[in-house]
């Protein structure tokens, strides 16, 4: 259980310490990118129906460009979806 | 999807993809706005009957090399701004329908977390600094999902740290570790409730958090029979935040339920069943539907009755 904010407070701070987490020092790359450049079909805008169509084909939710994810040790190339 | 859908219901729909911007045409003048794709299609303003914001990202842009690192920054900065107008020239006309593009800004994480008690079982949190956190192990989050590094490519993910590791230079927002081993999520459609969950707990994932996994949308969810009158709490929680639209994660386990946070703008397309898409038809339903309509003067009720008149706690000497 995190204490009150007014413990927080009053409470000493100890000195800063070289040994002290920095925000840069959690910061991560979020996963191995390469542009594949596929072109995006513009007919997916056509108002046709498209039987079949796979949620990776879909580019509503996601960004048009293609990646490729290193997964595993495997890749694979998707749509870049930007989870939350 | 979505155009594939509006199609069944003969619906006309453009869509403006900003990561290929350069590929479209576009003018705008005191007379209104006209966009051209290279497909032939186009749009005016006169023409538009209800307009849905997504995410705009121009993050991971293709075709587009041109001008150095700083005329390509200064351009991405300029159109962000010019969508904004976008949506607030929707607005402005009524034509703005059940994403509000200012939702994550005015629906942050301590508002969140702090309205959310009322109905969730909610981890305890602390934001500060200038101060020292109490030894444990916690989780560490960011307010924010702005880049770091000279490359702006790095992340701070959520992660579990000593807190009193942390450098009291800086602030933090730091979380109890939430009970629960499965990670669950659930769409909000206005009153409509979509709930998953990951079929594979934490521990087997060997994750503190699904999200940082690389192709974590090939982790297979499945359908979560959500907890009786969880529904109901999400639909009056989102309710009291002002959403019509989100997307809430939780942690589930022997011990309950907790809430982690909502989305106010999240993605679900990997969630969908092809065939029947579900989620995108809630989407496209309340999208078509004028009672979505984002008037501008959504707000966010802490408290369900205004406080009584009290010492008024100004000090103007």
């Amino acid at each position: 259980m995190l204490i009150s904010t007014s413990v927080l407070l009053l409470s000493a701070v100890s000195p800063t310490m070289a040994t002290d987490i920095t925000p840069v020092s959690l910061a991560t790359r979020p996963h191995i990118v390469t542009l594949v450049g596929a072109p995006y079909d513009w007919n997916l805008q056509r108002m046709s129906i498209v039987s079949g169509q796979k949620l990776a084909d879909s580019t509503a939710n996601c960004n048009t460009a293609t990646i490729e994810t290193n997964s595993g040790g495997k890749t694979d190339q998707v749509h870049d979806c930007g989870f939350d | 999807m979505f155009v594939e859908l509006c199609s069944e219901r003969a619906q006309p729909v453009f869509r403006f993809n900003i990561d290929l911007w350069a590929q479209y045409r576009f003018a705008w003048t005191h007379e209104g706005f006209a966009f051209h794709d290279p497909a032939g299609r186009s749009v005016t303003s006169d023409s538009l009957t209800a307009v849905l914001w997504r995410r705009p990202s121009l993050r991971d842009c293709p075709d587009w090399d041109g001008g150095s690192p700083d005329d390509r920054a200064a351009t991405e900065a300029e159109l962000h701004t010019l969508v904004r107008e976008l949506a607030d020239w929707a607005r402005a006309h009524g034509l703005l329908r059940l994403i509000e593009p200012g939702g994550p800004r005015r629906v942050g994480r301590l508002l969140q977390m702090r309205i959310a008690r009322d109905f969730f079982a909610v981890p305890e949190w602390g934001a500060g600094w200038g101060l020292r956190w109490p030894p444990g192990r916690r989780m560490v989050k960011r307010l924010t999902t702005e880049a770091l590094g000279e490359q702006r490519d790095r992340y701070i993910f959520v992660q579990s740290v000593e807190t009193d590791r942390l450098s009291p230079d800086w602030p933090w927002l730091v979380q109890e570790i939430a009970f629960g081993s499965r990670d669950a999520t659930v769409l909000y459609v206005r009153g409509r409730c979509f709930g998953f969950e990951m079929q594979r707990t934490r521990a087997e994932l060997g994750v503190e958090d699904w999200r940082i996994r690389n192709g974590a949308h090939k982790d297979a969810w499945r359908a979560w029979s959500m907890p009786e009158g969880l529904a109901g709490r999400i639909d009056v929680y989102m309710t009291r935040l002002g959403l019509q639209f989100g997307r809430l994660d939780f942690i589930t386990g022997d011990e309950g339920t907790a809430f982690l946070e909502v989305n106010p703008n999240g993605q679900f397309g990997w969630l969908d069943t092809p065939g029947g898409w579900p989620l995108h038809r809630a989407v496209v339903d309340a999208a078509l539907d004028p009672a979505s309509t984002i008037r501008g003067n959504e707000v966010a009720r802490e408290i369900d009755e205004p406080r009584e008149m009290g010492p008024v706690g100004f000090d103007l000497g």
